[in-house]
């Protein structure tokens, strides 16, 4: 059993700040191993020195602008399987929220497409926003006041590249998976020159033949399948302006800006007062939902401690399946968790700990039964 | 147009190429014998990467013209003019510089009146190395904990000599602690490796620039073959349909049993120098 089904993450309280409409798109990178560290940077620059200044949307690249290696092994092999599988990782550090990633690009090594397996496939970035069918009106699904349209916020906010060398001669492959995020498809069989009429990607019969290898600041090129998507403002081309300006603001504001967790408290730790190192006690937990994400049940666990000023963080253990012996899984420094379970179910104990060592594991324990 | 318009047209033409002798060259050569050992060290990921070259050669990169935002010449193969490149944006970051450069070439005058220009994406990664020489990418490297934190020897946190307060709390959990050692002991932005490609219009070419996986420091140019381009699949919609030509379908055959003919990637330390 993978020790990865059971997710026990560090969640400080975090609020959401009120905010205006954001105008800034963040991008994180998230790298697994086997990625290409220096291709997966150059994939992000390529997305952030291309992005034009005239849209009014601005890019910021998340963490120091460098993509952040999580030391984990994707599930799968498929393009769907090792996205599944790389967003439940994000969602069990929380990587969303902590880093305000308004979008997520993936960064793994071979995949094969999901219905060949035979076949190689470079990337993908499910779309499942604004694709109503060819005719209807280009109009968005649910905007509001500020005509910002957060339909997909939650589903269709991440690509997934392949970074080794087999796909590195499709220089644009991040700016091509970053179009499908805002609704840009591939030519579409039925006559239609787009997929996705609402997000307003149109896609355009390349007009101009060098647009890729000469840029201006008159005609700039972002390359979808075989033909390129345009965001020019000349007169006579569909209007690609549209989504640069208002489907990006939508996905600017995928995330809103959250206030920092708060501070840790000061080092050295105050003066004892008067109590000692304490053994945690009655373990809570709390159903919080099934299958959220997909395959786990959510809960919430706390504890007590009667000495908590001499506690400087909690460490974790976790026996799964239930019988094969406790082992330490994670720590956080404050009396409570969150945790998924999957699979087999799995009991939790906690034990205080301090710069002198640690107490013994706490009597008691919760169960955690997976139900989805 | 009178004789002194002439002279002065003259001069504007020379002008850059008078400059361009003066510059630094950003591709530096490497010695056949060591080169011919870079390749048998990252061998068989190399074979695998120069699947779609024309022609190779192994070379190190100048990484000072990036850091100190000079112009510079590339040199990309003997009896090829140098290119000379001069910053057009740049993103100076932590452990990354993405430096776009403007390729000075001369475009159809259809392409210059509209403004047009032919630029390449230089982006260069540090490096840091540890004890062992072994090279790690510096933006996985980062400080969790203020450096001025160090340990005495009851790994108690001490705050190095000559800081003041603290700039945070220290690391505190075995594993935090395990971290910061290993981050200290590091030699941080030791080098820069680099990812471009030059995409040359006239004639149609392109040159591709990467590092060596095993030793970053130097890196493989090697022109790109439009015949051995590998039609791998960029990505699919739902229900696409993926109709691919017969010659696609050969090269991507060839291609697959290429790869399957190389030995398996050998596990060997990133190193900054070959041991």
């Amino acid at each position: 059993m993978k020790r990865l089904t059971l997710l026990l993450a560090l969640f400080t309280s975090y609020s959401v700040t009120a905010n205006a409409v954001e105008t800034n798109i963040t991008i994180l990178g998230v790298r697994f191993n086997n990625s290409n560290a220096p291709r997966a940077q150059v994939l992000m620059d390529r997305v952030a020195t291309s992005w034009p200044t005239s849209t009014g949307t601005t890019i910021t690249l998340a963490n120091g602008g460098s993509p952040l290696y999580v030391p984990t092994t994707l599930s799968g092999s498929t393009e769907v399987e090792k996205m599944d599988s790389a967003k439940l990782i994000a969602y069990g550090l929380n990587l969303r929220n902590v880093h305000a990633a308004d979008v997520i690009f993936f960064f793994t090594d071979a995949m094969v497409a999901q219905d060949n397996p035979n076949q190689g496939i470079c990337g993908w970035a499910p779309q499942d926003n604004w694709t109503a069918s060819g005719g209807t009106p280009p109009v968005f699904d649910d905007p509001d006041s500020d005509g910002i349209d957060l339909a997909g916020s939650e589903h269709s906010y991440a690509a997934i590249m392949d970074s080794s060398a087999a796909c590195s001669s499709n220089l644009t492959l991040s700016l091509h998976e970053f179009g499908h995020l805002f609704g840009g498809g591939h030519e579409d069989t039925g006559g239609h020159d787009y997929l996705y009429p609402d997000s307003f990607a149109y896609l355009i019969w390349n007009p101009w033949p060098y647009e890729f290898y000469i840029r201006s600041n008159l005609h700039r090129s972002y390359w979808v399948g075989e033909n390129w998507w345009q965001y020019s403002d000349y007169a006579g081309v569909a209007d690609n302006m549209r989504a640069l300006n208002r489907t990006a603001l939508s996905v600017a504001n995928y995330r809103a800006l959250y206030d920092l967790p708060p501070s840790p408290p000061p080092y050295p730790p105050p003066p004892p007062s008067g109590c000692s190192l304490s053994t945690p006690a009655y373990i809570t937990q709390t159903l919080i939902a099934h299958c959220d994400p997909p395959t786990y049940s959510h809960y919430f666990l706390t504890w007590g401690d009667s000495c908590p000023s001499q506690t400087s963080y909690y460490q974790l253990w976790v026996e799964q399946p239930v019988g094969t012996g406790y082992l330490p899984d994670s720590t956080t420094s404050v009396p409570y968790t969150h945790a998924w379970v999957s699979g087999a179910s799995g009991r939790v104990r906690v034990q205080a700990c301090n710069g002198g060592g640690c107490s013994a594991l706490s009597p008691d324990n919760v169960l955690l039964v997976p139900g989805c | 147009m009178t004789k002194s318009t002439n002279a002065t047209f003259a001069i504007l033409l020379l002008a850059p190429l008078v400059h361009a002798q003066e510059l630094p060259e950003l591709l530096q050569p490497v010695d056949e014998g060591k080169a011919q050992r870079l390749v048998q060290y990252n061998s068989p990921w190399l074979q695998a990467e120069l699947y779609s070259a024309k022609r190779s050669r192994i070379v190190m990169v100048n990484s000072n013209p990036l850091i100190k935002d000079d112009d510079f010449t590339v040199t990309l193969f003997n009896g090829t003019a140098p290119l000379q490149l001069t910053q057009d944006s740049i993103q100076r970051r932590a452990d990354t510089i993405a430096w776009n450069a403007v390729v000075l070439v001369d475009l159809p005058e259809v392409l210059r009146r509209a403004g047009a220009k032919q630029t390449v994406l230089l982006t260069a990664v540090a490096w840091d190395t540890d004890e062992a020489g072994r090279a790690l990418v510096s933006f996985d490297n980062r400080f969790q904990f203020s450096p001025n934190w160090t340990f005495d020897f009851f790994d108690r946190p001490v705050l190095a000599e000559g800081q003041g307060l603290a700039t945070g709390p220290p690391p505190q959990t075995p594993k935090e602690i395990a971290r910061h050692k290993e981050l200290l002991s590091l030699n941080k932005h030791v080098f820069y490796s680099v990812n471009a490609d030059f995409e040359m219009l006239f004639p149609r070419v392109t040159y591709r620039l990467v590092p060596l996986k095993y030793t970053p420091k130097y890196h493989v140019l090697f022109e790109v073959d439009p015949e051995k381009i590998v039609p791998i699949l960029t990505d699919r919609s739902p229900g696409e349909v993926v109709e691919r030509t017969p010659a696609d379908q050969v090269k991507l055959s060839n291609y697959e049993s290429f790869i399957r003919s190389l030995p398996p990637d050998r596990d060997v330390l990133v190193v900054e120098e070959l041991p």
